[in-house]
């Protein structure tokens, strides 16, 4: 069941991603050193990265230890919630008393989804487009450069994590770049994994 | 007549009893009535868990003004942690403890004159709609809530009326002198015979946390006040929140 990477595939899906994401990072680097600042409307692109993040690492985690995937498959996940875990850390730290917590949500991934292989990697797909997504809307919309910057990485790290789950899931290379995805569009896509405990 | 004696003795004893027992117990919480200052929005939960107590409700930001200035409080229970924080950092009150949660809603009038099917169909602008002072809890959380979903245009693009308190947003909605207005999910439940609550995305939702602390005044209950924070902690305090619809916090 082990599942060799096919690197030259996974470079041809990560690359439209990776230039757009070396623009924005490349346009941003006099605001390298600078600590992001969200300004107006700039905050919807952070919190709901942190909470599409959460989401997305609670199904990593969950498929870290999924009867239905094989011993490297399982690695694979399990280094994809470690890489996750630190991104959504990063981001949740940035929104101080509005960061989240399981108190605030809970997560639920459906337990019909980590009883199948091809459910499990279809999702996390699934997930993985949409933050890219989201990202790529951030980039064209943030307006503190700092906040773009960091933006921009996520959308890197997202291609990239995206790639390796393309080839998991054995799909055809694209060399097309993700669309932007609104907040609202995103939000709604994330909402039905969440609730609220005692509402 | 001997016998008959002999068979109410006990019955009167034991009324007697029933009475001195009730005496008692009515004496202790008598002698500990405190004063509560709480945010607008526990104005039903906190006199049905504890009736005996007299209570100041209002914005949690005036509220914590006023006992910066000496006002006669011994618990203070604000709708969100900064309050409560600020008056613990300079030394007016004890640890502040999260007792409860809730949720940021829309409200609109029964009929829903506005028309209007969720938050986003205030983008197009033109309605008229209540919402909280900055400064104020409910204000603050509203106004971090639009930002999240980006919408914060819909401040501008509508005819804003600013309250000073959620019980004025909950009234101007329920007599419909605007078309939507933004409280908390408990609030809307309170008027639920006037108004249709219109959910938020869970998503967005700041985190609304309750905390209270126990105020440091000369003069102040604080064995009154402490045994409120067990009540108010306790299981006639969860149950009473529970009711009113906030959500709990994981128990301590």
């Amino acid at each position: 069941m082990g599942i060799t990477l096919n690197r030259v595939r996974s470079l041809c899906l990560a690359l439209p991603v990776a230039l757009i994401a070396l623009a924005v990072v490349s346009s941003s680097a006099g605001a390298q050193q600078y600590r992001p600042e969200p300004q107006g409307d700039d905050i919807a692109y952070l919190q709901l990265g942190a909470v599409s993040e959460l989401v997305t690492l609670e199904l990593f985690r969950s498929a870290a230890h999924s009867k239905a995937l094989g011993a490297s498959e399982k690695g694979t996940f399990k280094r994809l919630a470690d890489q996750t875990a630190k991104g959504w850390i990063k981001l949740n730290s940035l929104l101080g008393e509005g960061a989240i917590s399981r108190e605030i949500f809970t997560v639920k991934i459906p337990a019909g989804v980590l009883k199948s292989r091809a459910k499990t990697v279809a999702l996390a797909t699934r997930f993985e487009k949409l933050l890219a997504g989201l990202y790529l809307g951030g980039v064209e919309s943030t307006i503190d450069p700092p906040t773009r910057l960091l933006i921009g990485r996520h959308l890197t790290t997202s291609a990239r994590d995206l790639s390796v789950l393309e080839d998991l899931r054995g799909g055809r290379p694209s060399m097309l770049a993700p669309k932007p995805l609104s907040v609202e569009y995103v939000g709604e896509q994330f909402e039905r994994y969440l609730a609220i405990p005692g509402s | 007549m001997r016998s008959n004696l002999s068979r109410k003795g006990p019955r009167r004893l034991v009324a007697l009893l029933g009475l001195a027992l009730a005496l008692c117990l009515a004496a202790p919480a008598a002698a500990s009535a405190i004063t509560v200052y709480a945010a607008a929005s526990l104005r039903e939960a906190f006199p049905e868990m504890a009736p005996a107590q007299t209570y100041n409700f209002s914005g949690s930001n005036e509220l914590a003004l006023q006992i910066e200035r000496g006002a006669p409080a011994d618990v203070f229970a604000s709708a969100a942690p900064e309050e409560a924080q600020e008056l613990f950092q300079k030394g007016l009150c004890s640890r502040p403890v999260t007792f409860a949660t809730n949720v940021v809603v829309m409200l609109v009038p029964n009929g829903n004159p506005g028309h209007l099917k969720s938050v986003y169909s205030l983008r197009q602008g033109g309605h008229t709609i209540a919402v909280g002072i900055p400064g104020v809890p409910i204000g603050g959380y509203t106004r971090e809530l639009l930002a999240r979903m980006r919408l914060s245009s819909i401040l501008t693009n509508n005819t804003v009326t600013l309250e000073k308190n959620v019980t004025g947003i909950t009234a101007k909605v329920a007599l419909g002198a605007v078309e939507a207005g933004f409280a908390y999910v408990t609030d809307g439940r309170i008027v639920s015979d006037r108004v249709e609550i219109i959910r938020l995305p869970r998503w967005a939702q700041p985190p609304v946390r309750y905390q209270a602390c126990i105020v440091h005044r000369a003069g102040a209950d604080t064995a009154g006040a402490q045994k409120f924070m067990e009540v108010l902690t306790g299981k006639r305090g969860r149950t009473a929140l529970k009711k009113g619809g906030f959500g709990l916090p994981p128990k301590a």
